[in-house]
């Protein structure tokens, strides 16, 4: 239809966008902290004399900055900005939050790691802010057209990230891998909306929902419009069957950027699927805090046989693993299985427990990653036959090292064991017992793999060896206190639980 | 069969044909090249669905820019005429396969959905329209792909840089 420009609507169109600008401050901070990269790299740092520095002070600075910015805007109301485009609420803000901590924990791995090379930061800085900002928006996104595009936003962000070391054959692979299995992804992802809009003739999730409640479609088009969209953003976050470009792609990697694969992407992901489904999906006539279901068909079956699958599937994959980078590759979708588990259950406290897990899994898996990287610089290698009797020569780090294994296994009292509490209190409220068992089962597998690492670690004796390096001070003292995190917060607290609970609400534009 | 219509069925016949074509040929210029004529058939398409702005953009970036950038791209890394792309019979059957089960999937989800159908409309332009909601309630997205293609430059220099640097020692 063709619109005539009506300068009165106009203006009233500007003065909605100024106040919507208003309310995305940590979104323009982490855009301006992408220009600042640019505009410093060119005027402060010069020629061939680039030092470690300047750059990560900018980059911790945005960061730093825009979290200040998300935590002033954390108790705010829940609302749609512009239009209904993306929305603000205490989810959104969580994974915010998230997303800007892994980008911090990213910059000090960076600093310690000499796999990237310090003249090659500032374009390696610019792509990690870049995609952070790309999760932030797939975060909030309510509309087919942002999810999109902040979806290319992090996948294209990543491709460059995962080859980015000169020379090496295997980076290159790994990023070859991920741009072509994740333009697939993309396409499907695509594909699922275009049947969206098809049958509902918006591109708004929360007008799409309406739509559907309205003329109630034929269940077999919707069904293949979600598989179609669940299977393109499964790939995003390697759940099974969509998981086979994770461990190479892991691998090849930097191990710093592999370390943030594992977490931002992921978290970014999750809270875009659960967002997706809720506001999609759920009965808008119900009142909040409960959520019903269109009928006809059986998601949380759908999403739960994903989750039993994948983290299986994940679990058997890590047993064999030799290398510590796939052996964590193949624990990442490990995990998503029991992220996925939470997902199945669409309830709020499902909700909650989504938030638990991924703030447990932050400060875990990339504790792990510091501890990874620390030993990668002492030892040279990533194999874990090189990890022997390790405790006597860094024992503080080995110590941290086994808190986050400890954790990352589930074991109380942990920030891992909370995690996995909401995700099987949930399950099980529901009554899902197939699988709660599936998932305890997995849980002991999980204890093998990851116990072979820390009796590798204290247990074996040290061999003699060239060590080619000395473990960075930083590290000692960041995975130390990472592991204090883990084991302070793994006892319930009533400061976390209710940050946690209240981060569960949801803007669903009712 | 009216006037349009055949039009219209040629157009398919077109795209189709030298879609299946791109896909099917072992020689990858002429691939690239039988690849321009799938794009202007779906610019063509574009028109019969009275969007004329898409078609132009279809016409200007992926038959005019991006086949261009392809041929450019193929002709310059193989050097020596006769890439042969392998396409094995055995290895097809199971793409075959999922392609069909894929196929009657789509065809069975949208032949009984209730489209959100909209009346055929005479043409108009829609450039205005599409102006007035990039500037208005579609800025947001806009403004991303601003963001999003200055990150993505600068990971292609990179990308390129790099390449070069390494032929080069």
């Amino acid at each position: 239809m063709p619109h005539s420009i009506d300068s009165l609507s106009f203006e009233a169109s500007t003065a909605a966008t100024i106040e919507s600008l208003g309310q995305i401050v940590p979104e323009l901070i982490v855009t301006c902290t992408v220009l600042a990269i640019v505009l410093v790299d060119l005027f402060f740092i010069r020629g061939k004399g680039k030092r470690q520095g300047p750059l990560e002070m900018v980059v911790l600075a945005g960061m730093g900055a825009a979290l200040i910015a998300t935590w002033a805007g954390f108790a705010g109301e829940p609302r749609a900005v512009f239009g209904t485009m993306m929305v603000v609420d205490p989810f959104s803000s969580f994974f915010d939050a998230v997303f800007l901590l892994a980008t911090v924990l990213f910059v000090f791995s960076t600093m310690m790691s000499n796999e990237i090379a310090v003249a090659d930061r500032s374009e390696y800085y610019t792509l990690a802010v870049g995609s952070v900002l790309g999760m932030m928006l797939m975060a909030s996104s309510t509309d087919m057209v942002s999810i999109f595009i902040s979806v290319e936003f992090v996948s294209l962000a990543s491709y460059v990230m995962a080859g980015f070391v000169r020379g090496d054959r295997r980076s290159s692979e790994a990023s070859l891998k991920y741009v072509l299995y994740g333009s697939v992804s993309s396409a499907v992802l695509l594909f699922g909306f275009s049947y969206l809009y098809g049958l509902t003739g918006t591109t708004s999730l929360i007008e799409a929902n309406q739509v559907l409640y309205a003329s109630n479609p034929y269940p077999l088009a919707l069904l293949f419009a979600l598989v179609l969209v669940i299977a393109g953003l499964g790939f995003k976050i390697a759940c099974v069957p969509f998981h086979f470009w994770a461990p190479d792609v892991y691998e090849g990697a930097p191990t710093p950027v592999t370390a943030f694969f594992t977490v931002a992407p992921k978290a970014a992901g999750f809270a875009l699927l659960s967002r997706f489904l809720v506001t999609l999906l759920s009965n808008p006539s119900t009142s909040p805090g409960f959520w019903t279901f269109l009928g006809s068909l059986d998601w949380p079956l759908l999403v739960g046989i994903l989750a039993a699958g994948t983290m299986t599937l994940g679990n058997f994959g890590a047993l064999r693993q030799t290398n510590m980078k796939r052996l964590l590759a193949y624990s990442s979708i490990a995990h998503v299985g029991f992220v996925l588990m939470a997902v199945s259950t669409l309830s709020p406290e499902g909700l909650h427990a989504i938030i638990v897990y991924m703030a447990a899994y932050l400060v875990m898996n990339l504790g792990a990653f510091l501890v990874v990287i620390a030993i990668r610089e002492r030892t040279g290698s990533v194999d874990l036959r090189d990890y022997d009797g390790l405790a006597n020569d860094a024992p503080m780090l080995v110590v941290a090292m086994v808190v986050f294994l400890y954790s990352l296994t589930g074991l109380p009292p942990s920030l891992g064991f909370l995690g996995k509490y909401y995700v099987f209190a949930e399950t099980i409220r529901q009554e899902i017992w197939w699988l709660a068992a599936i998932g305890a089962v997995n849980s002991v597998i999980a204890l093998y793999y990851y116990f072979r690492v820390a009796k590798a670690l204290v247990f074996r004796p040290l061999r003699e060896r060239q060590w080619t390096g000395a473990i960075p001070e930083l590290a000692t003292s960041l995975s130390v206190a990472l592991a204090a995190v883990t084991l302070v917060f793994g006892v319930p607290w009533g400061a976390f639980e209710k940050v946690t609970t209240y981060s569960a609400t949801l803007f669903l534009g009712r | 069969m009216s006037f349009e219509a055949s039009i219209w069925y040629l157009v398919a016949l077109l795209t189709l044909g030298t879609g299946a074509y791109v896909v099917f040929t072992r020689n990858i210029v002429r691939a690239a090249f039988a690849l321009v004529f799938t794009f202007l058939g779906v610019a063509a398409m574009y028109v019969f669905l009275r969007a004329d702005f898409l078609a132009a953009a279809q016409l200007l970036i992926y038959g005019g820019g991006i086949t261009v950038l392809l041929l450019f791209g193929v002709m310059l890394t193989h050097r020596h005429e006769g890439m042969e792309l392998k396409l094995d019979p055995l290895k097809a059957l199971p793409a075959v396969a999922i392609a069909g089960g894929f196929f009657v999937a789509i065809w069975s989800a949208a032949r009984r959905a209730d489209w959100d159908l909209v009346a055929p409309v005479e043409p108009v332009g829609t450039s205005e329209a599409i102006g007035s909601a990039i500037m208005t309630t579609h800025l947001l997205p806009f403004e991303e792909i601003s963001v999003l293609l200055l990150v993505v430059l600068i990971g292609a220099l990179f990308v390129a840089r790099r390449s070069g640097e390494e032929e080069g020692s």
